[in-house]
């Protein structure tokens, strides 16, 4: 076989292995299981990154303390009750570095939610059926021939309530760490508005984009 | 430890290889159009040069050979980068269920992926007489055929089959398409769209009037 054709096979099996990391990922967030996500981590790389919507991105070490904060938080029952967060992820595409040791990757996300929030025009928080439609932009690093997660950017485009629909309310919810510290990085936000004029490149898009193959 | 791979188990590592590759070439074209770059789909994911090669989006109809499928590219990137209906403008597009179907000789590829997207566009909910922002379900078929070139995998051929199109505050049965396509400037398709439009009163069958196709060849079928 030539090399060529090895290498191809072997990048095939990379992009294979980063998906069934992704849904090991997905599977322990089902089980509100924060210490097993940190275990799919890069956890002693500089680089370590970890940004949920519009928490803020937690970086290296301090990533260790959303994952304490995020465990003590759903290990409470008043915060569970009628809680669904289902994580859907869609239209997967990763690009590999020409190395082969750090990979992008992308999946739109489409999730039935369910938590307390306020859905307009209420000023209680109470348990609320929404949709969750946003974006993973993540990156990887292989350690050792294994894949591990480097970076997690979950993106939020909209959380409409059941009954509103993206255009009525596009954002019901505003998550809270109170148990992780302040973050790194302020939160980048993304949400959608039916009033911005979208363009690929403009202020208003549904940036970020996936890199080109061969520029990472 | 040292085993010998047998061609069997090579052609069977090939394969899958495709398989991902092709999956991760439909994941590049989400990529673009959520990017409303319609150019880099036609430039780099594409053969061209060939007569096979044909689009159909929606209801834009048909654009069959290179020439006009790289018109109806251009003509569709412009209208994407035209802001004049683009306030509160949403185009996800969610795929699931990949199924890729590889010729015998390994250098042609049948895939399909299911969709199930929100978009946000102008349309027509009823009972509205005035196009107006319009919060929409869109479930679909894209159904491609592949050719292996010298670069990898590239489409040949391109369709979305639109099933639903419901306002999100009416659902498919009550409205299940309230939408049609902008025409397009200076081009015109080869031939008129294909309808798959659910309706209520149409009864379904896989081989009568009303169905979810089109569906994939069967493995060794091509």
């Amino acid at each position: 076989m030539e090399q060529a054709e090895l290498d191809r096979l072997l990048c095939a099996a990379d992009i294979v292995e980063i998906q069934m990391l992704q849904s090991r990922y997905i599977s322990e967030l089902d089980k509100d299981n924060f210490a097993g996500i940190f275990e799919l981590m890069a956890k002693d790389h500089p680089e370590l990154s970890y940004e949920i919507v519009e928490a803020g991105a937690f970086e290296g070490e301090r990533v260790r303390n959303l994952i304490a904060g995020e465990t003590k938080k759903l290990s409470k029952k008043s915060e569970k009750r009628s809680w669904v967060g289902l994580q859907y992820l869609w239209s997967p595409r990763i690009t590999l570095s020409k190395d082969g040791t750090r990979a992008r990757a992308q999946w739109n996300q489409l999730s039935p939610h369910c938590m307390p929030v306020a859905p307009y025009p209420g000023s209680e928080h109470k348990p609320t059926a929404y949709w969750f439609i946003g974006k993973y932009d993540n990156e990887y690093i292989k350690i050792d021939g294994e894949w591990k997660i480097l970076k997690v950017h979950v993106c939020a485009f909209s959380r409409p309530p059941y009954d509103e629909g993206w255009i009525r309310q596009p954002d019901c919810r505003r998550i809270y760490h109170p148990d992780s510290g302040k973050p790194d990085r302020k939160p980048r936000y993304y949400i959608y508005h039916s009033d911005a004029v979208y363009s690929g490149d403009g202020i208003y898009s549904y940036e970020p984009y996936l890199p080109e193959e061969g520029t990472i | 430890m040292e085993v010998e791979v047998t061609n069997e188990q090579l052609a069977k590592l090939r394969k899958a290889a495709d398989i991902t590759e092709i999956q991760m070439l439909m994941g590049r074209l989400i990529a673009y159009l959520e990017q409303m770059d319609a150019v880099s789909v036609w430039e780099k994911l594409f053969v061209h040069e060939s007569e096979d090669v044909s689009v159909e989006l929606g209801d834009y109809g048909m654009y069959k050979g290179s020439e006009h499928a790289e018109q109806f590219f251009r003509a569709y990137d412009a209208y994407l980068k035209n802001p004049a209906d683009k306030r509160g403008w949403m185009d996800f597009r969610n795929l699931v269920t990949p199924y890729v179907v590889l010729s015998q000789d390994g250098e042609s590829a049948y895939a399909s992926w299911s969709c199930f997207a929100p978009q946000a566009k102008q349309a027509l909910p009823f009972p509205a007489c005035e196009r107006t922002l319009t919060a929409i379900w869109n479930a679909s078929k894209y159904v491609c055929t592949l050719r292996r070139t010298g670069d990898g995998w590239r489409f040949v051929t391109l369709r979305e089959v639109v099933y639903i199109r419901s306002p999100f505050e009416l659902g498919w049965v009550k409205q299940p398409d309230c939408l049609r396509s902008e025409p397009l400037s200076d081009v015109m398709p080869d031939g008129f769209s294909r309808s798959y439009v659910y309706h209520p009163d149409a009864q379904y069958s896989p081989t009568g009037l009303y169905n979810w196709g089109p569906f994939p060849p069967d493995e060794g079928s091509f």
